[in-house]
Formats: C-alpha cells, structure tokens, sequence
C-alpha cells in the first residue's frame, strides 16, 4: 500500500470529525467586456455571462466532492468591482444591476456572488461614487449579492472621503434591513489593500488584473490546526507548535489545491489560487479562538492572545506557501467574532474588547470582522473605525477590513442572532467620543513613507 | 474554455455575413453555436493543465481506497467485496483491525477496471453501509497523495 494506515486514518478523522472541508470554490467572472451604453443591455450581458459560465459550477464542484469524500462547503461567484464596467450609471440603476447579479446567482444556485464592488483608495469616478450610495437599497432588496469598497492602500494612503461616506452608507444599510437582524451589514465589507483574488466572502471580487475567467479555492480548517496543537501537547516550545501547524496547513491546502484544479479542470476554466485561510464557524470544535486557547491563554482577549494569534497566522501561511506555488487571497486567520464559537464567548464574557480585536487585526490576515455595535453609533464613529482599521493596513502594507453591524434598535448587553453560519453577535461597547470633525476633514491622508518603495 | 462576449459578437457577425440573405434567426443561432462549442473544446484542450503542474498533487493513479468503520459482525467483509467485485474492482491491498468488537478495514482497489463511474461504486457502497450499520467511505487515491506525499 502506498499509504500507511495512520495516513489514510488521518484523513477520515480530518474530514469525518475534524470539520476539514474546502470552504469555498469560486469562479472569478471578468464583467469588462459586457460594458454597454444602455443599462438594458449591461443588465442583459451580466446576466447572460454569468449563467454561461458558471451554470454548472454547483454540479462540477459536487462531483469532484463526491469523488474525494471532501466536503466543499460552498460554490460562489465573484465579478469584477461592478463599478467598472457599469461607471456609467446611476444609483438607481446600480440597484437595478445588483437585482440582476441576484437573478444570477440564482439561476446558477449559488448561496452568495461578490463583486458589487468599487475600488477608490485614491479617489472617486461618479460611477465609484453611485454605486457606493446604492448599497443600502442593493443589498436591502438582493439576497445573494455582496458587496465590497477598497477605500485605502499602502500606496495611495486613505481616501477619507470614502471612509466618511462608508460610515453613512454602513448605517443606512443597517437600517435598511433593520427587520432582519441588519442583515444587509453582513454582505459588506470595506478593506484598506483588497486582494483581487480573494474567494471568500463577502469580500470576494474578480480583480481587473485577473484573465476572462478564473476559478480559486479557499481552503479552511480551524478544527484539524486545533487538533495538530492539541496533539503537540502543553510542553511543546513554540518552534514544535509552529512545525506542528504547517504540517497540518501543508495537509490541508495540497487536498485543497488538488480539488479546486479539478474543479477548474472539469469546467475548462483556469486555477488561480489557493487561499488558506481558518475561517472559523459557529459550529464547536471549529473555532480560530479555541486554537488560541489550546496555545495556553485561560480566554482569548487575555495578555498573549496578539502573540499566539501572530504565530498561527505565521505558521498557517508558511505550511501552505510550501504546498501550492499559487498562494494567495487572504492567506491566515480570520477572526469574525459572530462567527466563532470561543470569539462570542470572549466579548460575552467581557474579556474582548473593539480595541484588543484592532490589535489583533495587525498581525491576522484581514481585520475587524463581524462585530455588532450599539444602533445609536454615529455614523462618524464608524468612520473614526473604519479609518483606524485602514490605518493599520496601509502603514503595516496588509489587507484590513471593516465588517461592523450597527444593531437597530439594540445596545451593549443584547445579541445579535443570526443562526447558522453567520452566528450570534453580542454588542459590544465602543467610546462614546466625537470624531466627527476629524472624519469630515475631507481629502486623502498622504501614503506613507513604506508606500514609497520605487 | 468559454469565449468571451466580445468573441461570440465577432463569431455572430461574420457568420450574418457569410450568409448574406440567407441568415435566419435560427440557422445563424445553430451555426454560432457549433463554433463557439467547438472553439470552447479546442480551448479546453489547450488549457489542460500538463503534468508537471499536477503530478505533486498525486498523478495519474487510479486506486479507489474504501475504509469501513464499525461494530464487527459476521458477513461485512464479504458484502464489500462482492460489491466491489460486482463492478468488475480488483483489490489490490486490505488491511484490517479488530479492537475489541470495533472494526476496522482499509481496502485498495484498482480502479481501471472498474465497469460502472467510480459514483455508482460509492451509492453501491453507502446502501451496504446503512444495510449493516457500518460507515463505508470510498475515496480517490489521490487525495492521500497529495496530503501525505511531498
């Protein structure tokens, strides 16, 4: 036998009972070329493109699926930033595109498509900007679309009138969809260096700089790393706890890769990347917290969880650099507080707070990432957060990302109970003091000088 | 691999044209569909990817590896193997465990052979499965491959 008993044992524990699965395959959709002067006949190519290509893309990945005894959690679609084929329209008309992405998405039986999207880190096209204000009612009358806004980077520093009009467009799509639980907040992110090839979502889109057509795979498993730290036991030096992880990370992303070349390989559509990320869920024993935990700290929040959070990140990428040549997305940890069975106990219990989980975003793989907050939050203190959380990404030159749920209607001490994947968020405290003249300064705060590497 | 709008665009107008005033809503929506599918095979073809990209992954084998887990009773082995040799399966390796009355065995089979798709043995495989209380998995080689092997 070319495997060893322990091997093929191994792998049934993984997928059987240790929650390993591909999280996601997602085919990446260029909308460039369906750019038209007529909003009937950009709705009408968007649509016809979408369901051309990725009409068997929920059939292709089952089968692979079956094939292996993997389980792929989700089949998604990610477009180009919609604003760049669409720069031509209105707000009204956006809506009426993202009604149109919905349609797809379904026809396609997909549960979520990304890309309702604008990338204005530097500035804003009138495009940029309709699209942006349409979000509250897009993502109030769609179910599948999500959407996302690129408003910093390293090199062109912040564009703090994007982040003032975040703030604004946060809160209205919060109330928007205030009947159900906020959800619309759930499908938008705002990020300071997005990633083109990002298949996760909410945040995935199909970058500009990527071909016709691509398919990338994210690949999870809070619960086998979890399982690898436990099995390196207490006494382990943080060296053998690093080497235990990247065995684990190698594991998961060789399967990972493996199937979403398949995947790819059956629809004749280019593999782009791997992106191994531990995306935790609510389920128990699938959880980034409890890996911390398991490293030794009593909670997560307690002195120490920066480091331990610092060293998976590290040691998760490194495993996975070593398996693929084509690594890429997000890469890391994601640490969505709703989602995360030991995250929700933390901040419950006190133990977490915004400003702990903004330290801990420097040294993660995105960033703050969904947190309920008070209904009453000002739209300016959202930007006041959103330009911290972008602050970080561009001086320290990595993806961060804003995923805040202003809960109407509710203050610090209620939850906010999504059920399923997205989980159970408590409100959380945030300072109560002003920012709102500092967020209405207007402008763009200067790139750094890391920025400048040429 | 799929053509682009812009591509089926181009196709559609030379083939108006090359029908001149015998282009018909229909025959021109047959004849672009022959050559977008047959330019969508050809593109598939060169797009395959080759084998030094995939051969980490786990190549070309074709070994079904079956793992059956649970409480040992009389005639399990027995029902696996006459599935298996029912779709024509050669095994190949079997290694079995007995720790106290739990059991369990890891079978090879190579998979050429095989006369129905790899799925059909996988249902044929679940049915068993839930007929003797036991958990039958059926997986392709090369998923061990690629995690175990560098």
């Amino acid at each position: 036998m070319h495997w060893s008993q322990e091997e093929i044992l191994q792998t049934l524990q993984m997928t059987e009972h240790e929650h390993f699965d591909i999280r996601t395959v997602t085919m990446g959709i260029s909308l460039r070329d369906c750019a038209s002067d007529s909003i009937e006949g950009f709705k009408r190519r968007v649509y016809d493109k979408i369901t051309r290509f990725a009409g068997g893309h929920v059939a292709a990945a089952e089968k692979v699926e079956e094939q292996y005894g993997i389980r792929i959690a989700n089949k998604r679609i990610s477009v180009t930033p919609v604003a760049i084929p669409g720069d031509a329209f209105s707000a009204e008309q956006f809506v009426e595109i993202a009604q149109v992405l919905d349609r797809a998405a379904e026809e396609c039986g997909v549960d979520y498509i990304g890309g309702f999207s604008a990338l204005v880190a530097k500035g804003m096209t009138p495009g940029d900007q309709a699209l942006i204000l349409s979000i509250p009612e897009a993502l109030a009358s769609t179910k599948h679309v999500c959407s996302s806004i690129d408003i910093g980077s390293t090199r062109a520093g912040i564009n703090m009138d994007a982040v003032r009009l975040m703030g604004e467009v946060i809160l209205e799509t919060a109330r928007r969809t205030a009947e159900d639980r906020c959800l619309g907040c759930a499908k938008l992110v705002v990020f300071c260096n997005a990633v083109e090839d990002n298949p996760f979502i909410a945040g995935a889109f199909h970058g500009v700089t990527e071909g016709n057509v691509t398919l990338n795979v994210g690949v999870s498993g809070p619960g086998v790393v979890l399982q690898a730290v436990k099995e390196a036991g207490p006494q382990a030096t943080f060296g053998e706890v690093s080497t235990a992880i990247k065995r684990m990370a190698f594991k998961i992303t060789r399967a990972g890769e493996m199937m979403g070349r398949q995947v790819a390989e059956s629809q004749g559509v280019p593999f782009g990347v791997v992106d191994i990320s531990l995306a935790p869920t609510p389920a128990p024993g699938d959880s980034v917290g409890e890996i911390l935990e398991c490293l030794g700290l009593e909670r997560v929040g307690a002195h120490g969880t920066t480091a331990a959070l610092a060293l998976l990140n590290d040691s998760v990428k490194k495993g996975g650099l070593m398996a693929s040549a084509y690594v890429g997305g997000m890469s890391g940890a994601f640490i969505p507080v709703s989602e995360d069975e030991k995250m929700i106990q933390a901040v419950a219990e006190g133990h977490l707070s915004i400003e702990k989980l903004e330290s801990m975003t420097c040294v993660c793989s995105v960033g703050l990432d969904m947190i309920a907050v008070p209904g009453d939050t000002p739209a300016t203190t959202l930007s006041g957060i959103l330009a911290d959380e972008a602050a970080l990404g561009m001086v320290n030159n990595k993806t961060t990302a804003l995923r805040v749920i202003p809960a109407i209607g509710m203050k610090v001490g209620d939850t906010l109970d999504y059920g399923g994947l997205l989980g159970a968020a408590p409100v959380m405290p945030l300072r109560t003091l002003d920012s709102s003249i500092f967020v209405r300064r207007g402008g763009r705060i200067p790139a750094p000088t890391g920025g400048v590497r040429n | 691999m799929a053509l682009s709008e812009q591509r089926i665009r181009e196709i559609t107008r030379k083939v108006i044209d090359e029908l001149g005033p015998r282009a018909t809503p229909d025959n021109v929506r047959q004849l672009v569909k022959e050559a977008v599918s047959r330019l969508e095979a050809e593109g598939a073809e060169k797009l395959r990817v080759p084998g030094l990209e995939t051969s980490h992954l786990g190549g070309d084998g074709d070994q079904l590896i079956i793992t059956i887990f649970g409480r040992n009773k009389p005639g399990v082995l027995a029902a696996v193997s006459r599935c298996v040799a029912d779709f024509q399966g050669n095994v190949v390796d079997v290694s079995q465990k007995l720790l106290m009355d739990w059991f369990s065995m890891i079978l090879v089979v190579d998979g050429r052979s095989l006369s129905a798709p790899f799925a059909e043995l996988q249902k044929a495989l679940r049915v068993i499965g839930e007929e003797q209380g036991m958990q039958i998995h059926a997986q392709h080689e090369r998923v061990f491959t690629a995690m175990h092997r560098i």
